[in-house]
């Protein structure tokens, strides 16, 4: 087996290296940190001549990583989930800017419940920001799509800033078979940055990110960034057919799997899609004619290879690992949209999977193939639907028994029993009488009645001052 | 265990197999329990995260065997094998896990304690010892412990005690028939999925009614190395009934403290942080 043995973060931190970038602002976060903790390392031991710098916040960092690019510098940057919600402002901000730079999202469900795992609400909901979202399924394209993501994002077509999207766990810690790129080849690939278009210098200042007043001037500039995007796809087309010359991977916009003659369809995206591709090749052992069609590139969003794909298939199914409230899937949404124009529209249902990380199981992916078959034949089935079973929910209610929630709507007046009995109340040992530790709502006085209380405004002698 | 994890996974992918690895932990802290996960293949590997049907499982410390935030068992069939670390005997862990497979039980700390003085090193036996027990050469197993070593940051001594831990755990795993891969992926049970039903707001908000619970998580059992306190040398500073991170100690009524080894993770701050060497640290017998 050729290569080695990387995680997707250290995959991350690769690219990052071979891309030869510049500058790299920082600002750690589970399960992004191995990420900057290698870059950090490789740095300050000078295997790497970039300039890394850690930063109060990733609104900061975010800041930092558009300004360096503003001034001509190749910029790598990464965050997850709550960092990058924390730093959601800066990602329009940036875009506006029409600077090139290289987000790498970790993807972490988002809080709360806070927890660690994988889903995509972090990543989804940025996908308007103007930045292009390239979401990748294994160690190795996470390392080849931060290079690809330079080129696209330096192209003076489409200038605009690039987030590489990988899972939290399922990449970030897990390690694969990755083939690092030869540097030389990178070099050829991805030539020196020679900024020309937005980019300051001291003899040569001039202001970035102006205020325009007026809808008609705004409106030029906002749209600007969808024209860019759009013309992103053709440009994609081209680094992905050089790349593919340079190192013999070759990533389209979406990856089809089996799809030849495919009946039934899963839409999926990001590390358990791979999950997705053994689902298939279980249900064509048993006579199904399944595949699956990933997708990679989701800003731009190629509509017409989606539309293209899965037009005329007898069933369809998008599996979202991300929920919008009062809506339900989100990229079932925009997968629905890009199959609405066409002759021949297959059935489509929504499944919603993967929240927080949890697993997909063979049942879970089986119980869906049962759906499509039943949906090919008129049959209605429940959409969109949740993948969740009696045991997870039985477990659940445990939990609640545990936490002192089952019973009742609301919280009883006064409740601190545990539900297992025992540590039901929690009172500092005392020596006095039975309440006698209680402390009272205001200090005691010795004076009058709230004679040590301080007045609300100062006294004064004159006339009321109204701020 | 991540390192043990690794080191068969880097074995194995000096062998020529395909490999992917993976820890998950959520509590990053030292001593809780925690799961690493190795497969081998000689194709692509499509299936991610927790493996669902192991051929495998190596448990490092018995005590997590009972441990429900653990469950080390969860989908070891009669077809997988299981490997526990453990002073106990057979008869007991077999009982104890309730398995009907396979089971090798082997203690390997006291050879780990007295070849690399760290419990650390238990990594380097057990990652060893399941990459013969795969079938893997000595070689392989070697260069996957080189691999993970070299990121180690160990000394040279500490190194070299590694590597003849690594050749002691290897002969001692020889011995024991290298397992073999089932050979049909037995179909899994379908299990249905549900409607969720709708919950009033009280339960559907991730807070906790049941006030002051947490002392009912013991964490006694990830202790390694017990405190024990000589009540002749100690001062009565207090430092250790400070510096306890886990409030594990306790005054009496004489003001000397107390541990409460239900709750003591073995951290020994205490022995570390005692002006008066109070503490002996003893290694803990289940």
């Amino acid at each position: 087996m050729p290569g080695i043995l990387l995680t997707g973060n250290a995959a991350a931190a690769w690219g990052a290296r071979l891309a030869d970038v510049d500058y790299i602002p920082a600002f750690p976060i589970t399960p992004q940190t191995e990420i900057i903790e290698l870059l950090a390392a490789w740095t300050a031991e000078g295997t790497m001549p970039a300039r890394f710098v850690t930063l109060d916040s990733e609104h900061s960092m975010l800041t930092a990583a558009g300004a360096a690019a503003a001034a001509g510098a190749r910029v790598f940057t990464a965050t997850s989930s709550q960092g990058l919600l924390y730093g959601f402002e800066m990602l329009y901000t940036i875009a506006g800017w029409r600077v090139p730079l290289v987000l790498v999202n970790v993807s972490r469900g988002l809080s709360s419940p806070i927890t660690l795992e994988a889903d995509h609400n972090d990543i989804l909901s940025a996908r308007d920001s103007g930045f292009l979202q390239v979401h990748t399924e294994t160690c190795q394209e996470v390392v080849d799509t931060i290079l690809m993501a330079y080129r696209l994002a330096e192209d003076r077509r489409v200038m605009l800033p690039v987030l590489v999207n990988m899972d939290g766990f399922t990449l970030s810690f897990t390690r694969e078979p990755v083939v690092l790129p030869d540097p030389a080849q990178v070099v050829a690939f991805l030539p020196t940055y020679r900024p020309n278009h937005a980019f300051i210098r001291g003899d040569r200042p001039m202001a970035q990110g102006t205020a325009v007043l007026g809808g008609a001037v705004y409106s030029y500039f906002r749209y600007q960034q969808h024209l860019a995007q759009e013309h992103a796809l053709a440009v994609y087309q081209e680094v992905a057919e050089e790349f593919a010359a340079c190192f013999g991977r070759h990533y389209g916009v979406v990856e089809p799997f089996d799809l030849d003659d495919a009946e039934y369809v899963l839409v999926m995206s990001n590390a358990y899609a791979t999950k997705g591709k053994a689902a298939v090749r279980r249900l064509r052992e048993r006579g199904v004619k399944a595949g699956l069609l990933r997708l990679r590139v989701l800003r731009p969003l190629p509509t017409a290879a989606i539309a293209a794909v899965l037009e005329g298939r007898r069933a369809v199914a998008v599996i979202d690992q991300n929920l919008a409230p009062g809506l339900g899937g989100i990229t079932y949404q925009e997968i629905a949209a890009a199959l609405y124009a066409t002759d021949h529209r297959p059935p489509l249902l929504s499944i919603i999977g993967g929240l927080g990380g949890k697993d997909i199981s063979e049942a879970e992916f089986d119980a869906i193939f049962h759906d499509l078959q039943r949906a090919a034949t008129g049959e209605r089935v429940i959409s969109p639907r949740l993948l969740y079973t009696q045991p997870e929910l039985e477990r659940m209610r445990t939990l609640l028994h545990i936490a002192g929630k089952e019973g009742g709507d609301e919280r009883p007046p006064g409740a601190t029993a545990s539900a297992q009995g025992g540590f039901a109340t929690f009172r500092p040992r005392s020596g006095g009488k039975e309440g006698g530790d209680e402390r009272p709502l205001r200090p005691r006085s010795g004076g009058k009645e709230g004679g040590d209380e301080r007045p609300l405004r100062p006294r004064s002698g004159g006339k009321e001052v109204s701020a | 265990m991540k390192t043990a994890s690794r080191i068969l996974g880097s074995a194995a992918f000096h062998a020529g197999y395909v490999v992917q690895d993976s820890p998950v932990y959520g509590a990053e802290r030292r001593g809780a329990p925690m799961a690493a996960f190795t497969r081998m293949a000689t194709e692509p590997i499509r299936e991610r995260g927790a493996i669902t049907r192991p051929d495998l499982v190596v448990v490092a410390d018995d005590t997590l065997l009972t441990e429900p935030a653990a469950q080390p068992l969860a989908g070891c069939d009669q077809e997988c094998t299981l490997l526990i670390n453990s002073a106990q005997d057979e008869a007991t862990l077999r009982k104890v896990a309730a398995h009907s497979g396979r089971l090798v039980v082997a203690d390997f700390t006291p050879l780990v304690l007295a070849t690399t003085k760290t419990l650390a090193g238990l990594s380097t036996a057990l990652g060893v010892a399941a990459s013969a027990l795969v079938g893997l050469t000595l070689e392989d197993s070697l260069a996957g412990l080189e691999n993970e070593l070299a990121e180690a940051h160990l000394t040279p001594s500490q190194h070299e005690a590694n590597v003849q831990l690594a050749h002691t755990s290897y002969v001692k795993a020889q011995a024991w028939e290298p397992i073999r891969a089932r050979a049909v992926e037995a179909e899994l049970a379908p299990v249905p999925l549900i409607d969720m039903p709708f919950a009033p707001p009280s339960q559907a908000a991730p807070s906790i009614y049941a006030i002051a619970n947490s002392p009912q998580r013991q964490t006694g059992s990830w202790r390694q190395f017990r405190p024990v306190l000589d009540r002749q040398l100690c001062s009565r500073c207090w430092l250790c009934f400070v510096w306890c991170p886990e409030a594990a100690i306790a005054l009496d009524a004489d003001e000397y403290p107390v541990v409460d080894y239900d709750v003591c993770k073995g951290c020994l701050l205490c022995a570390y942080e005692c002006p008066t060497q109070a503490f002996r640290v003893e290694k803990e017998v289940r």
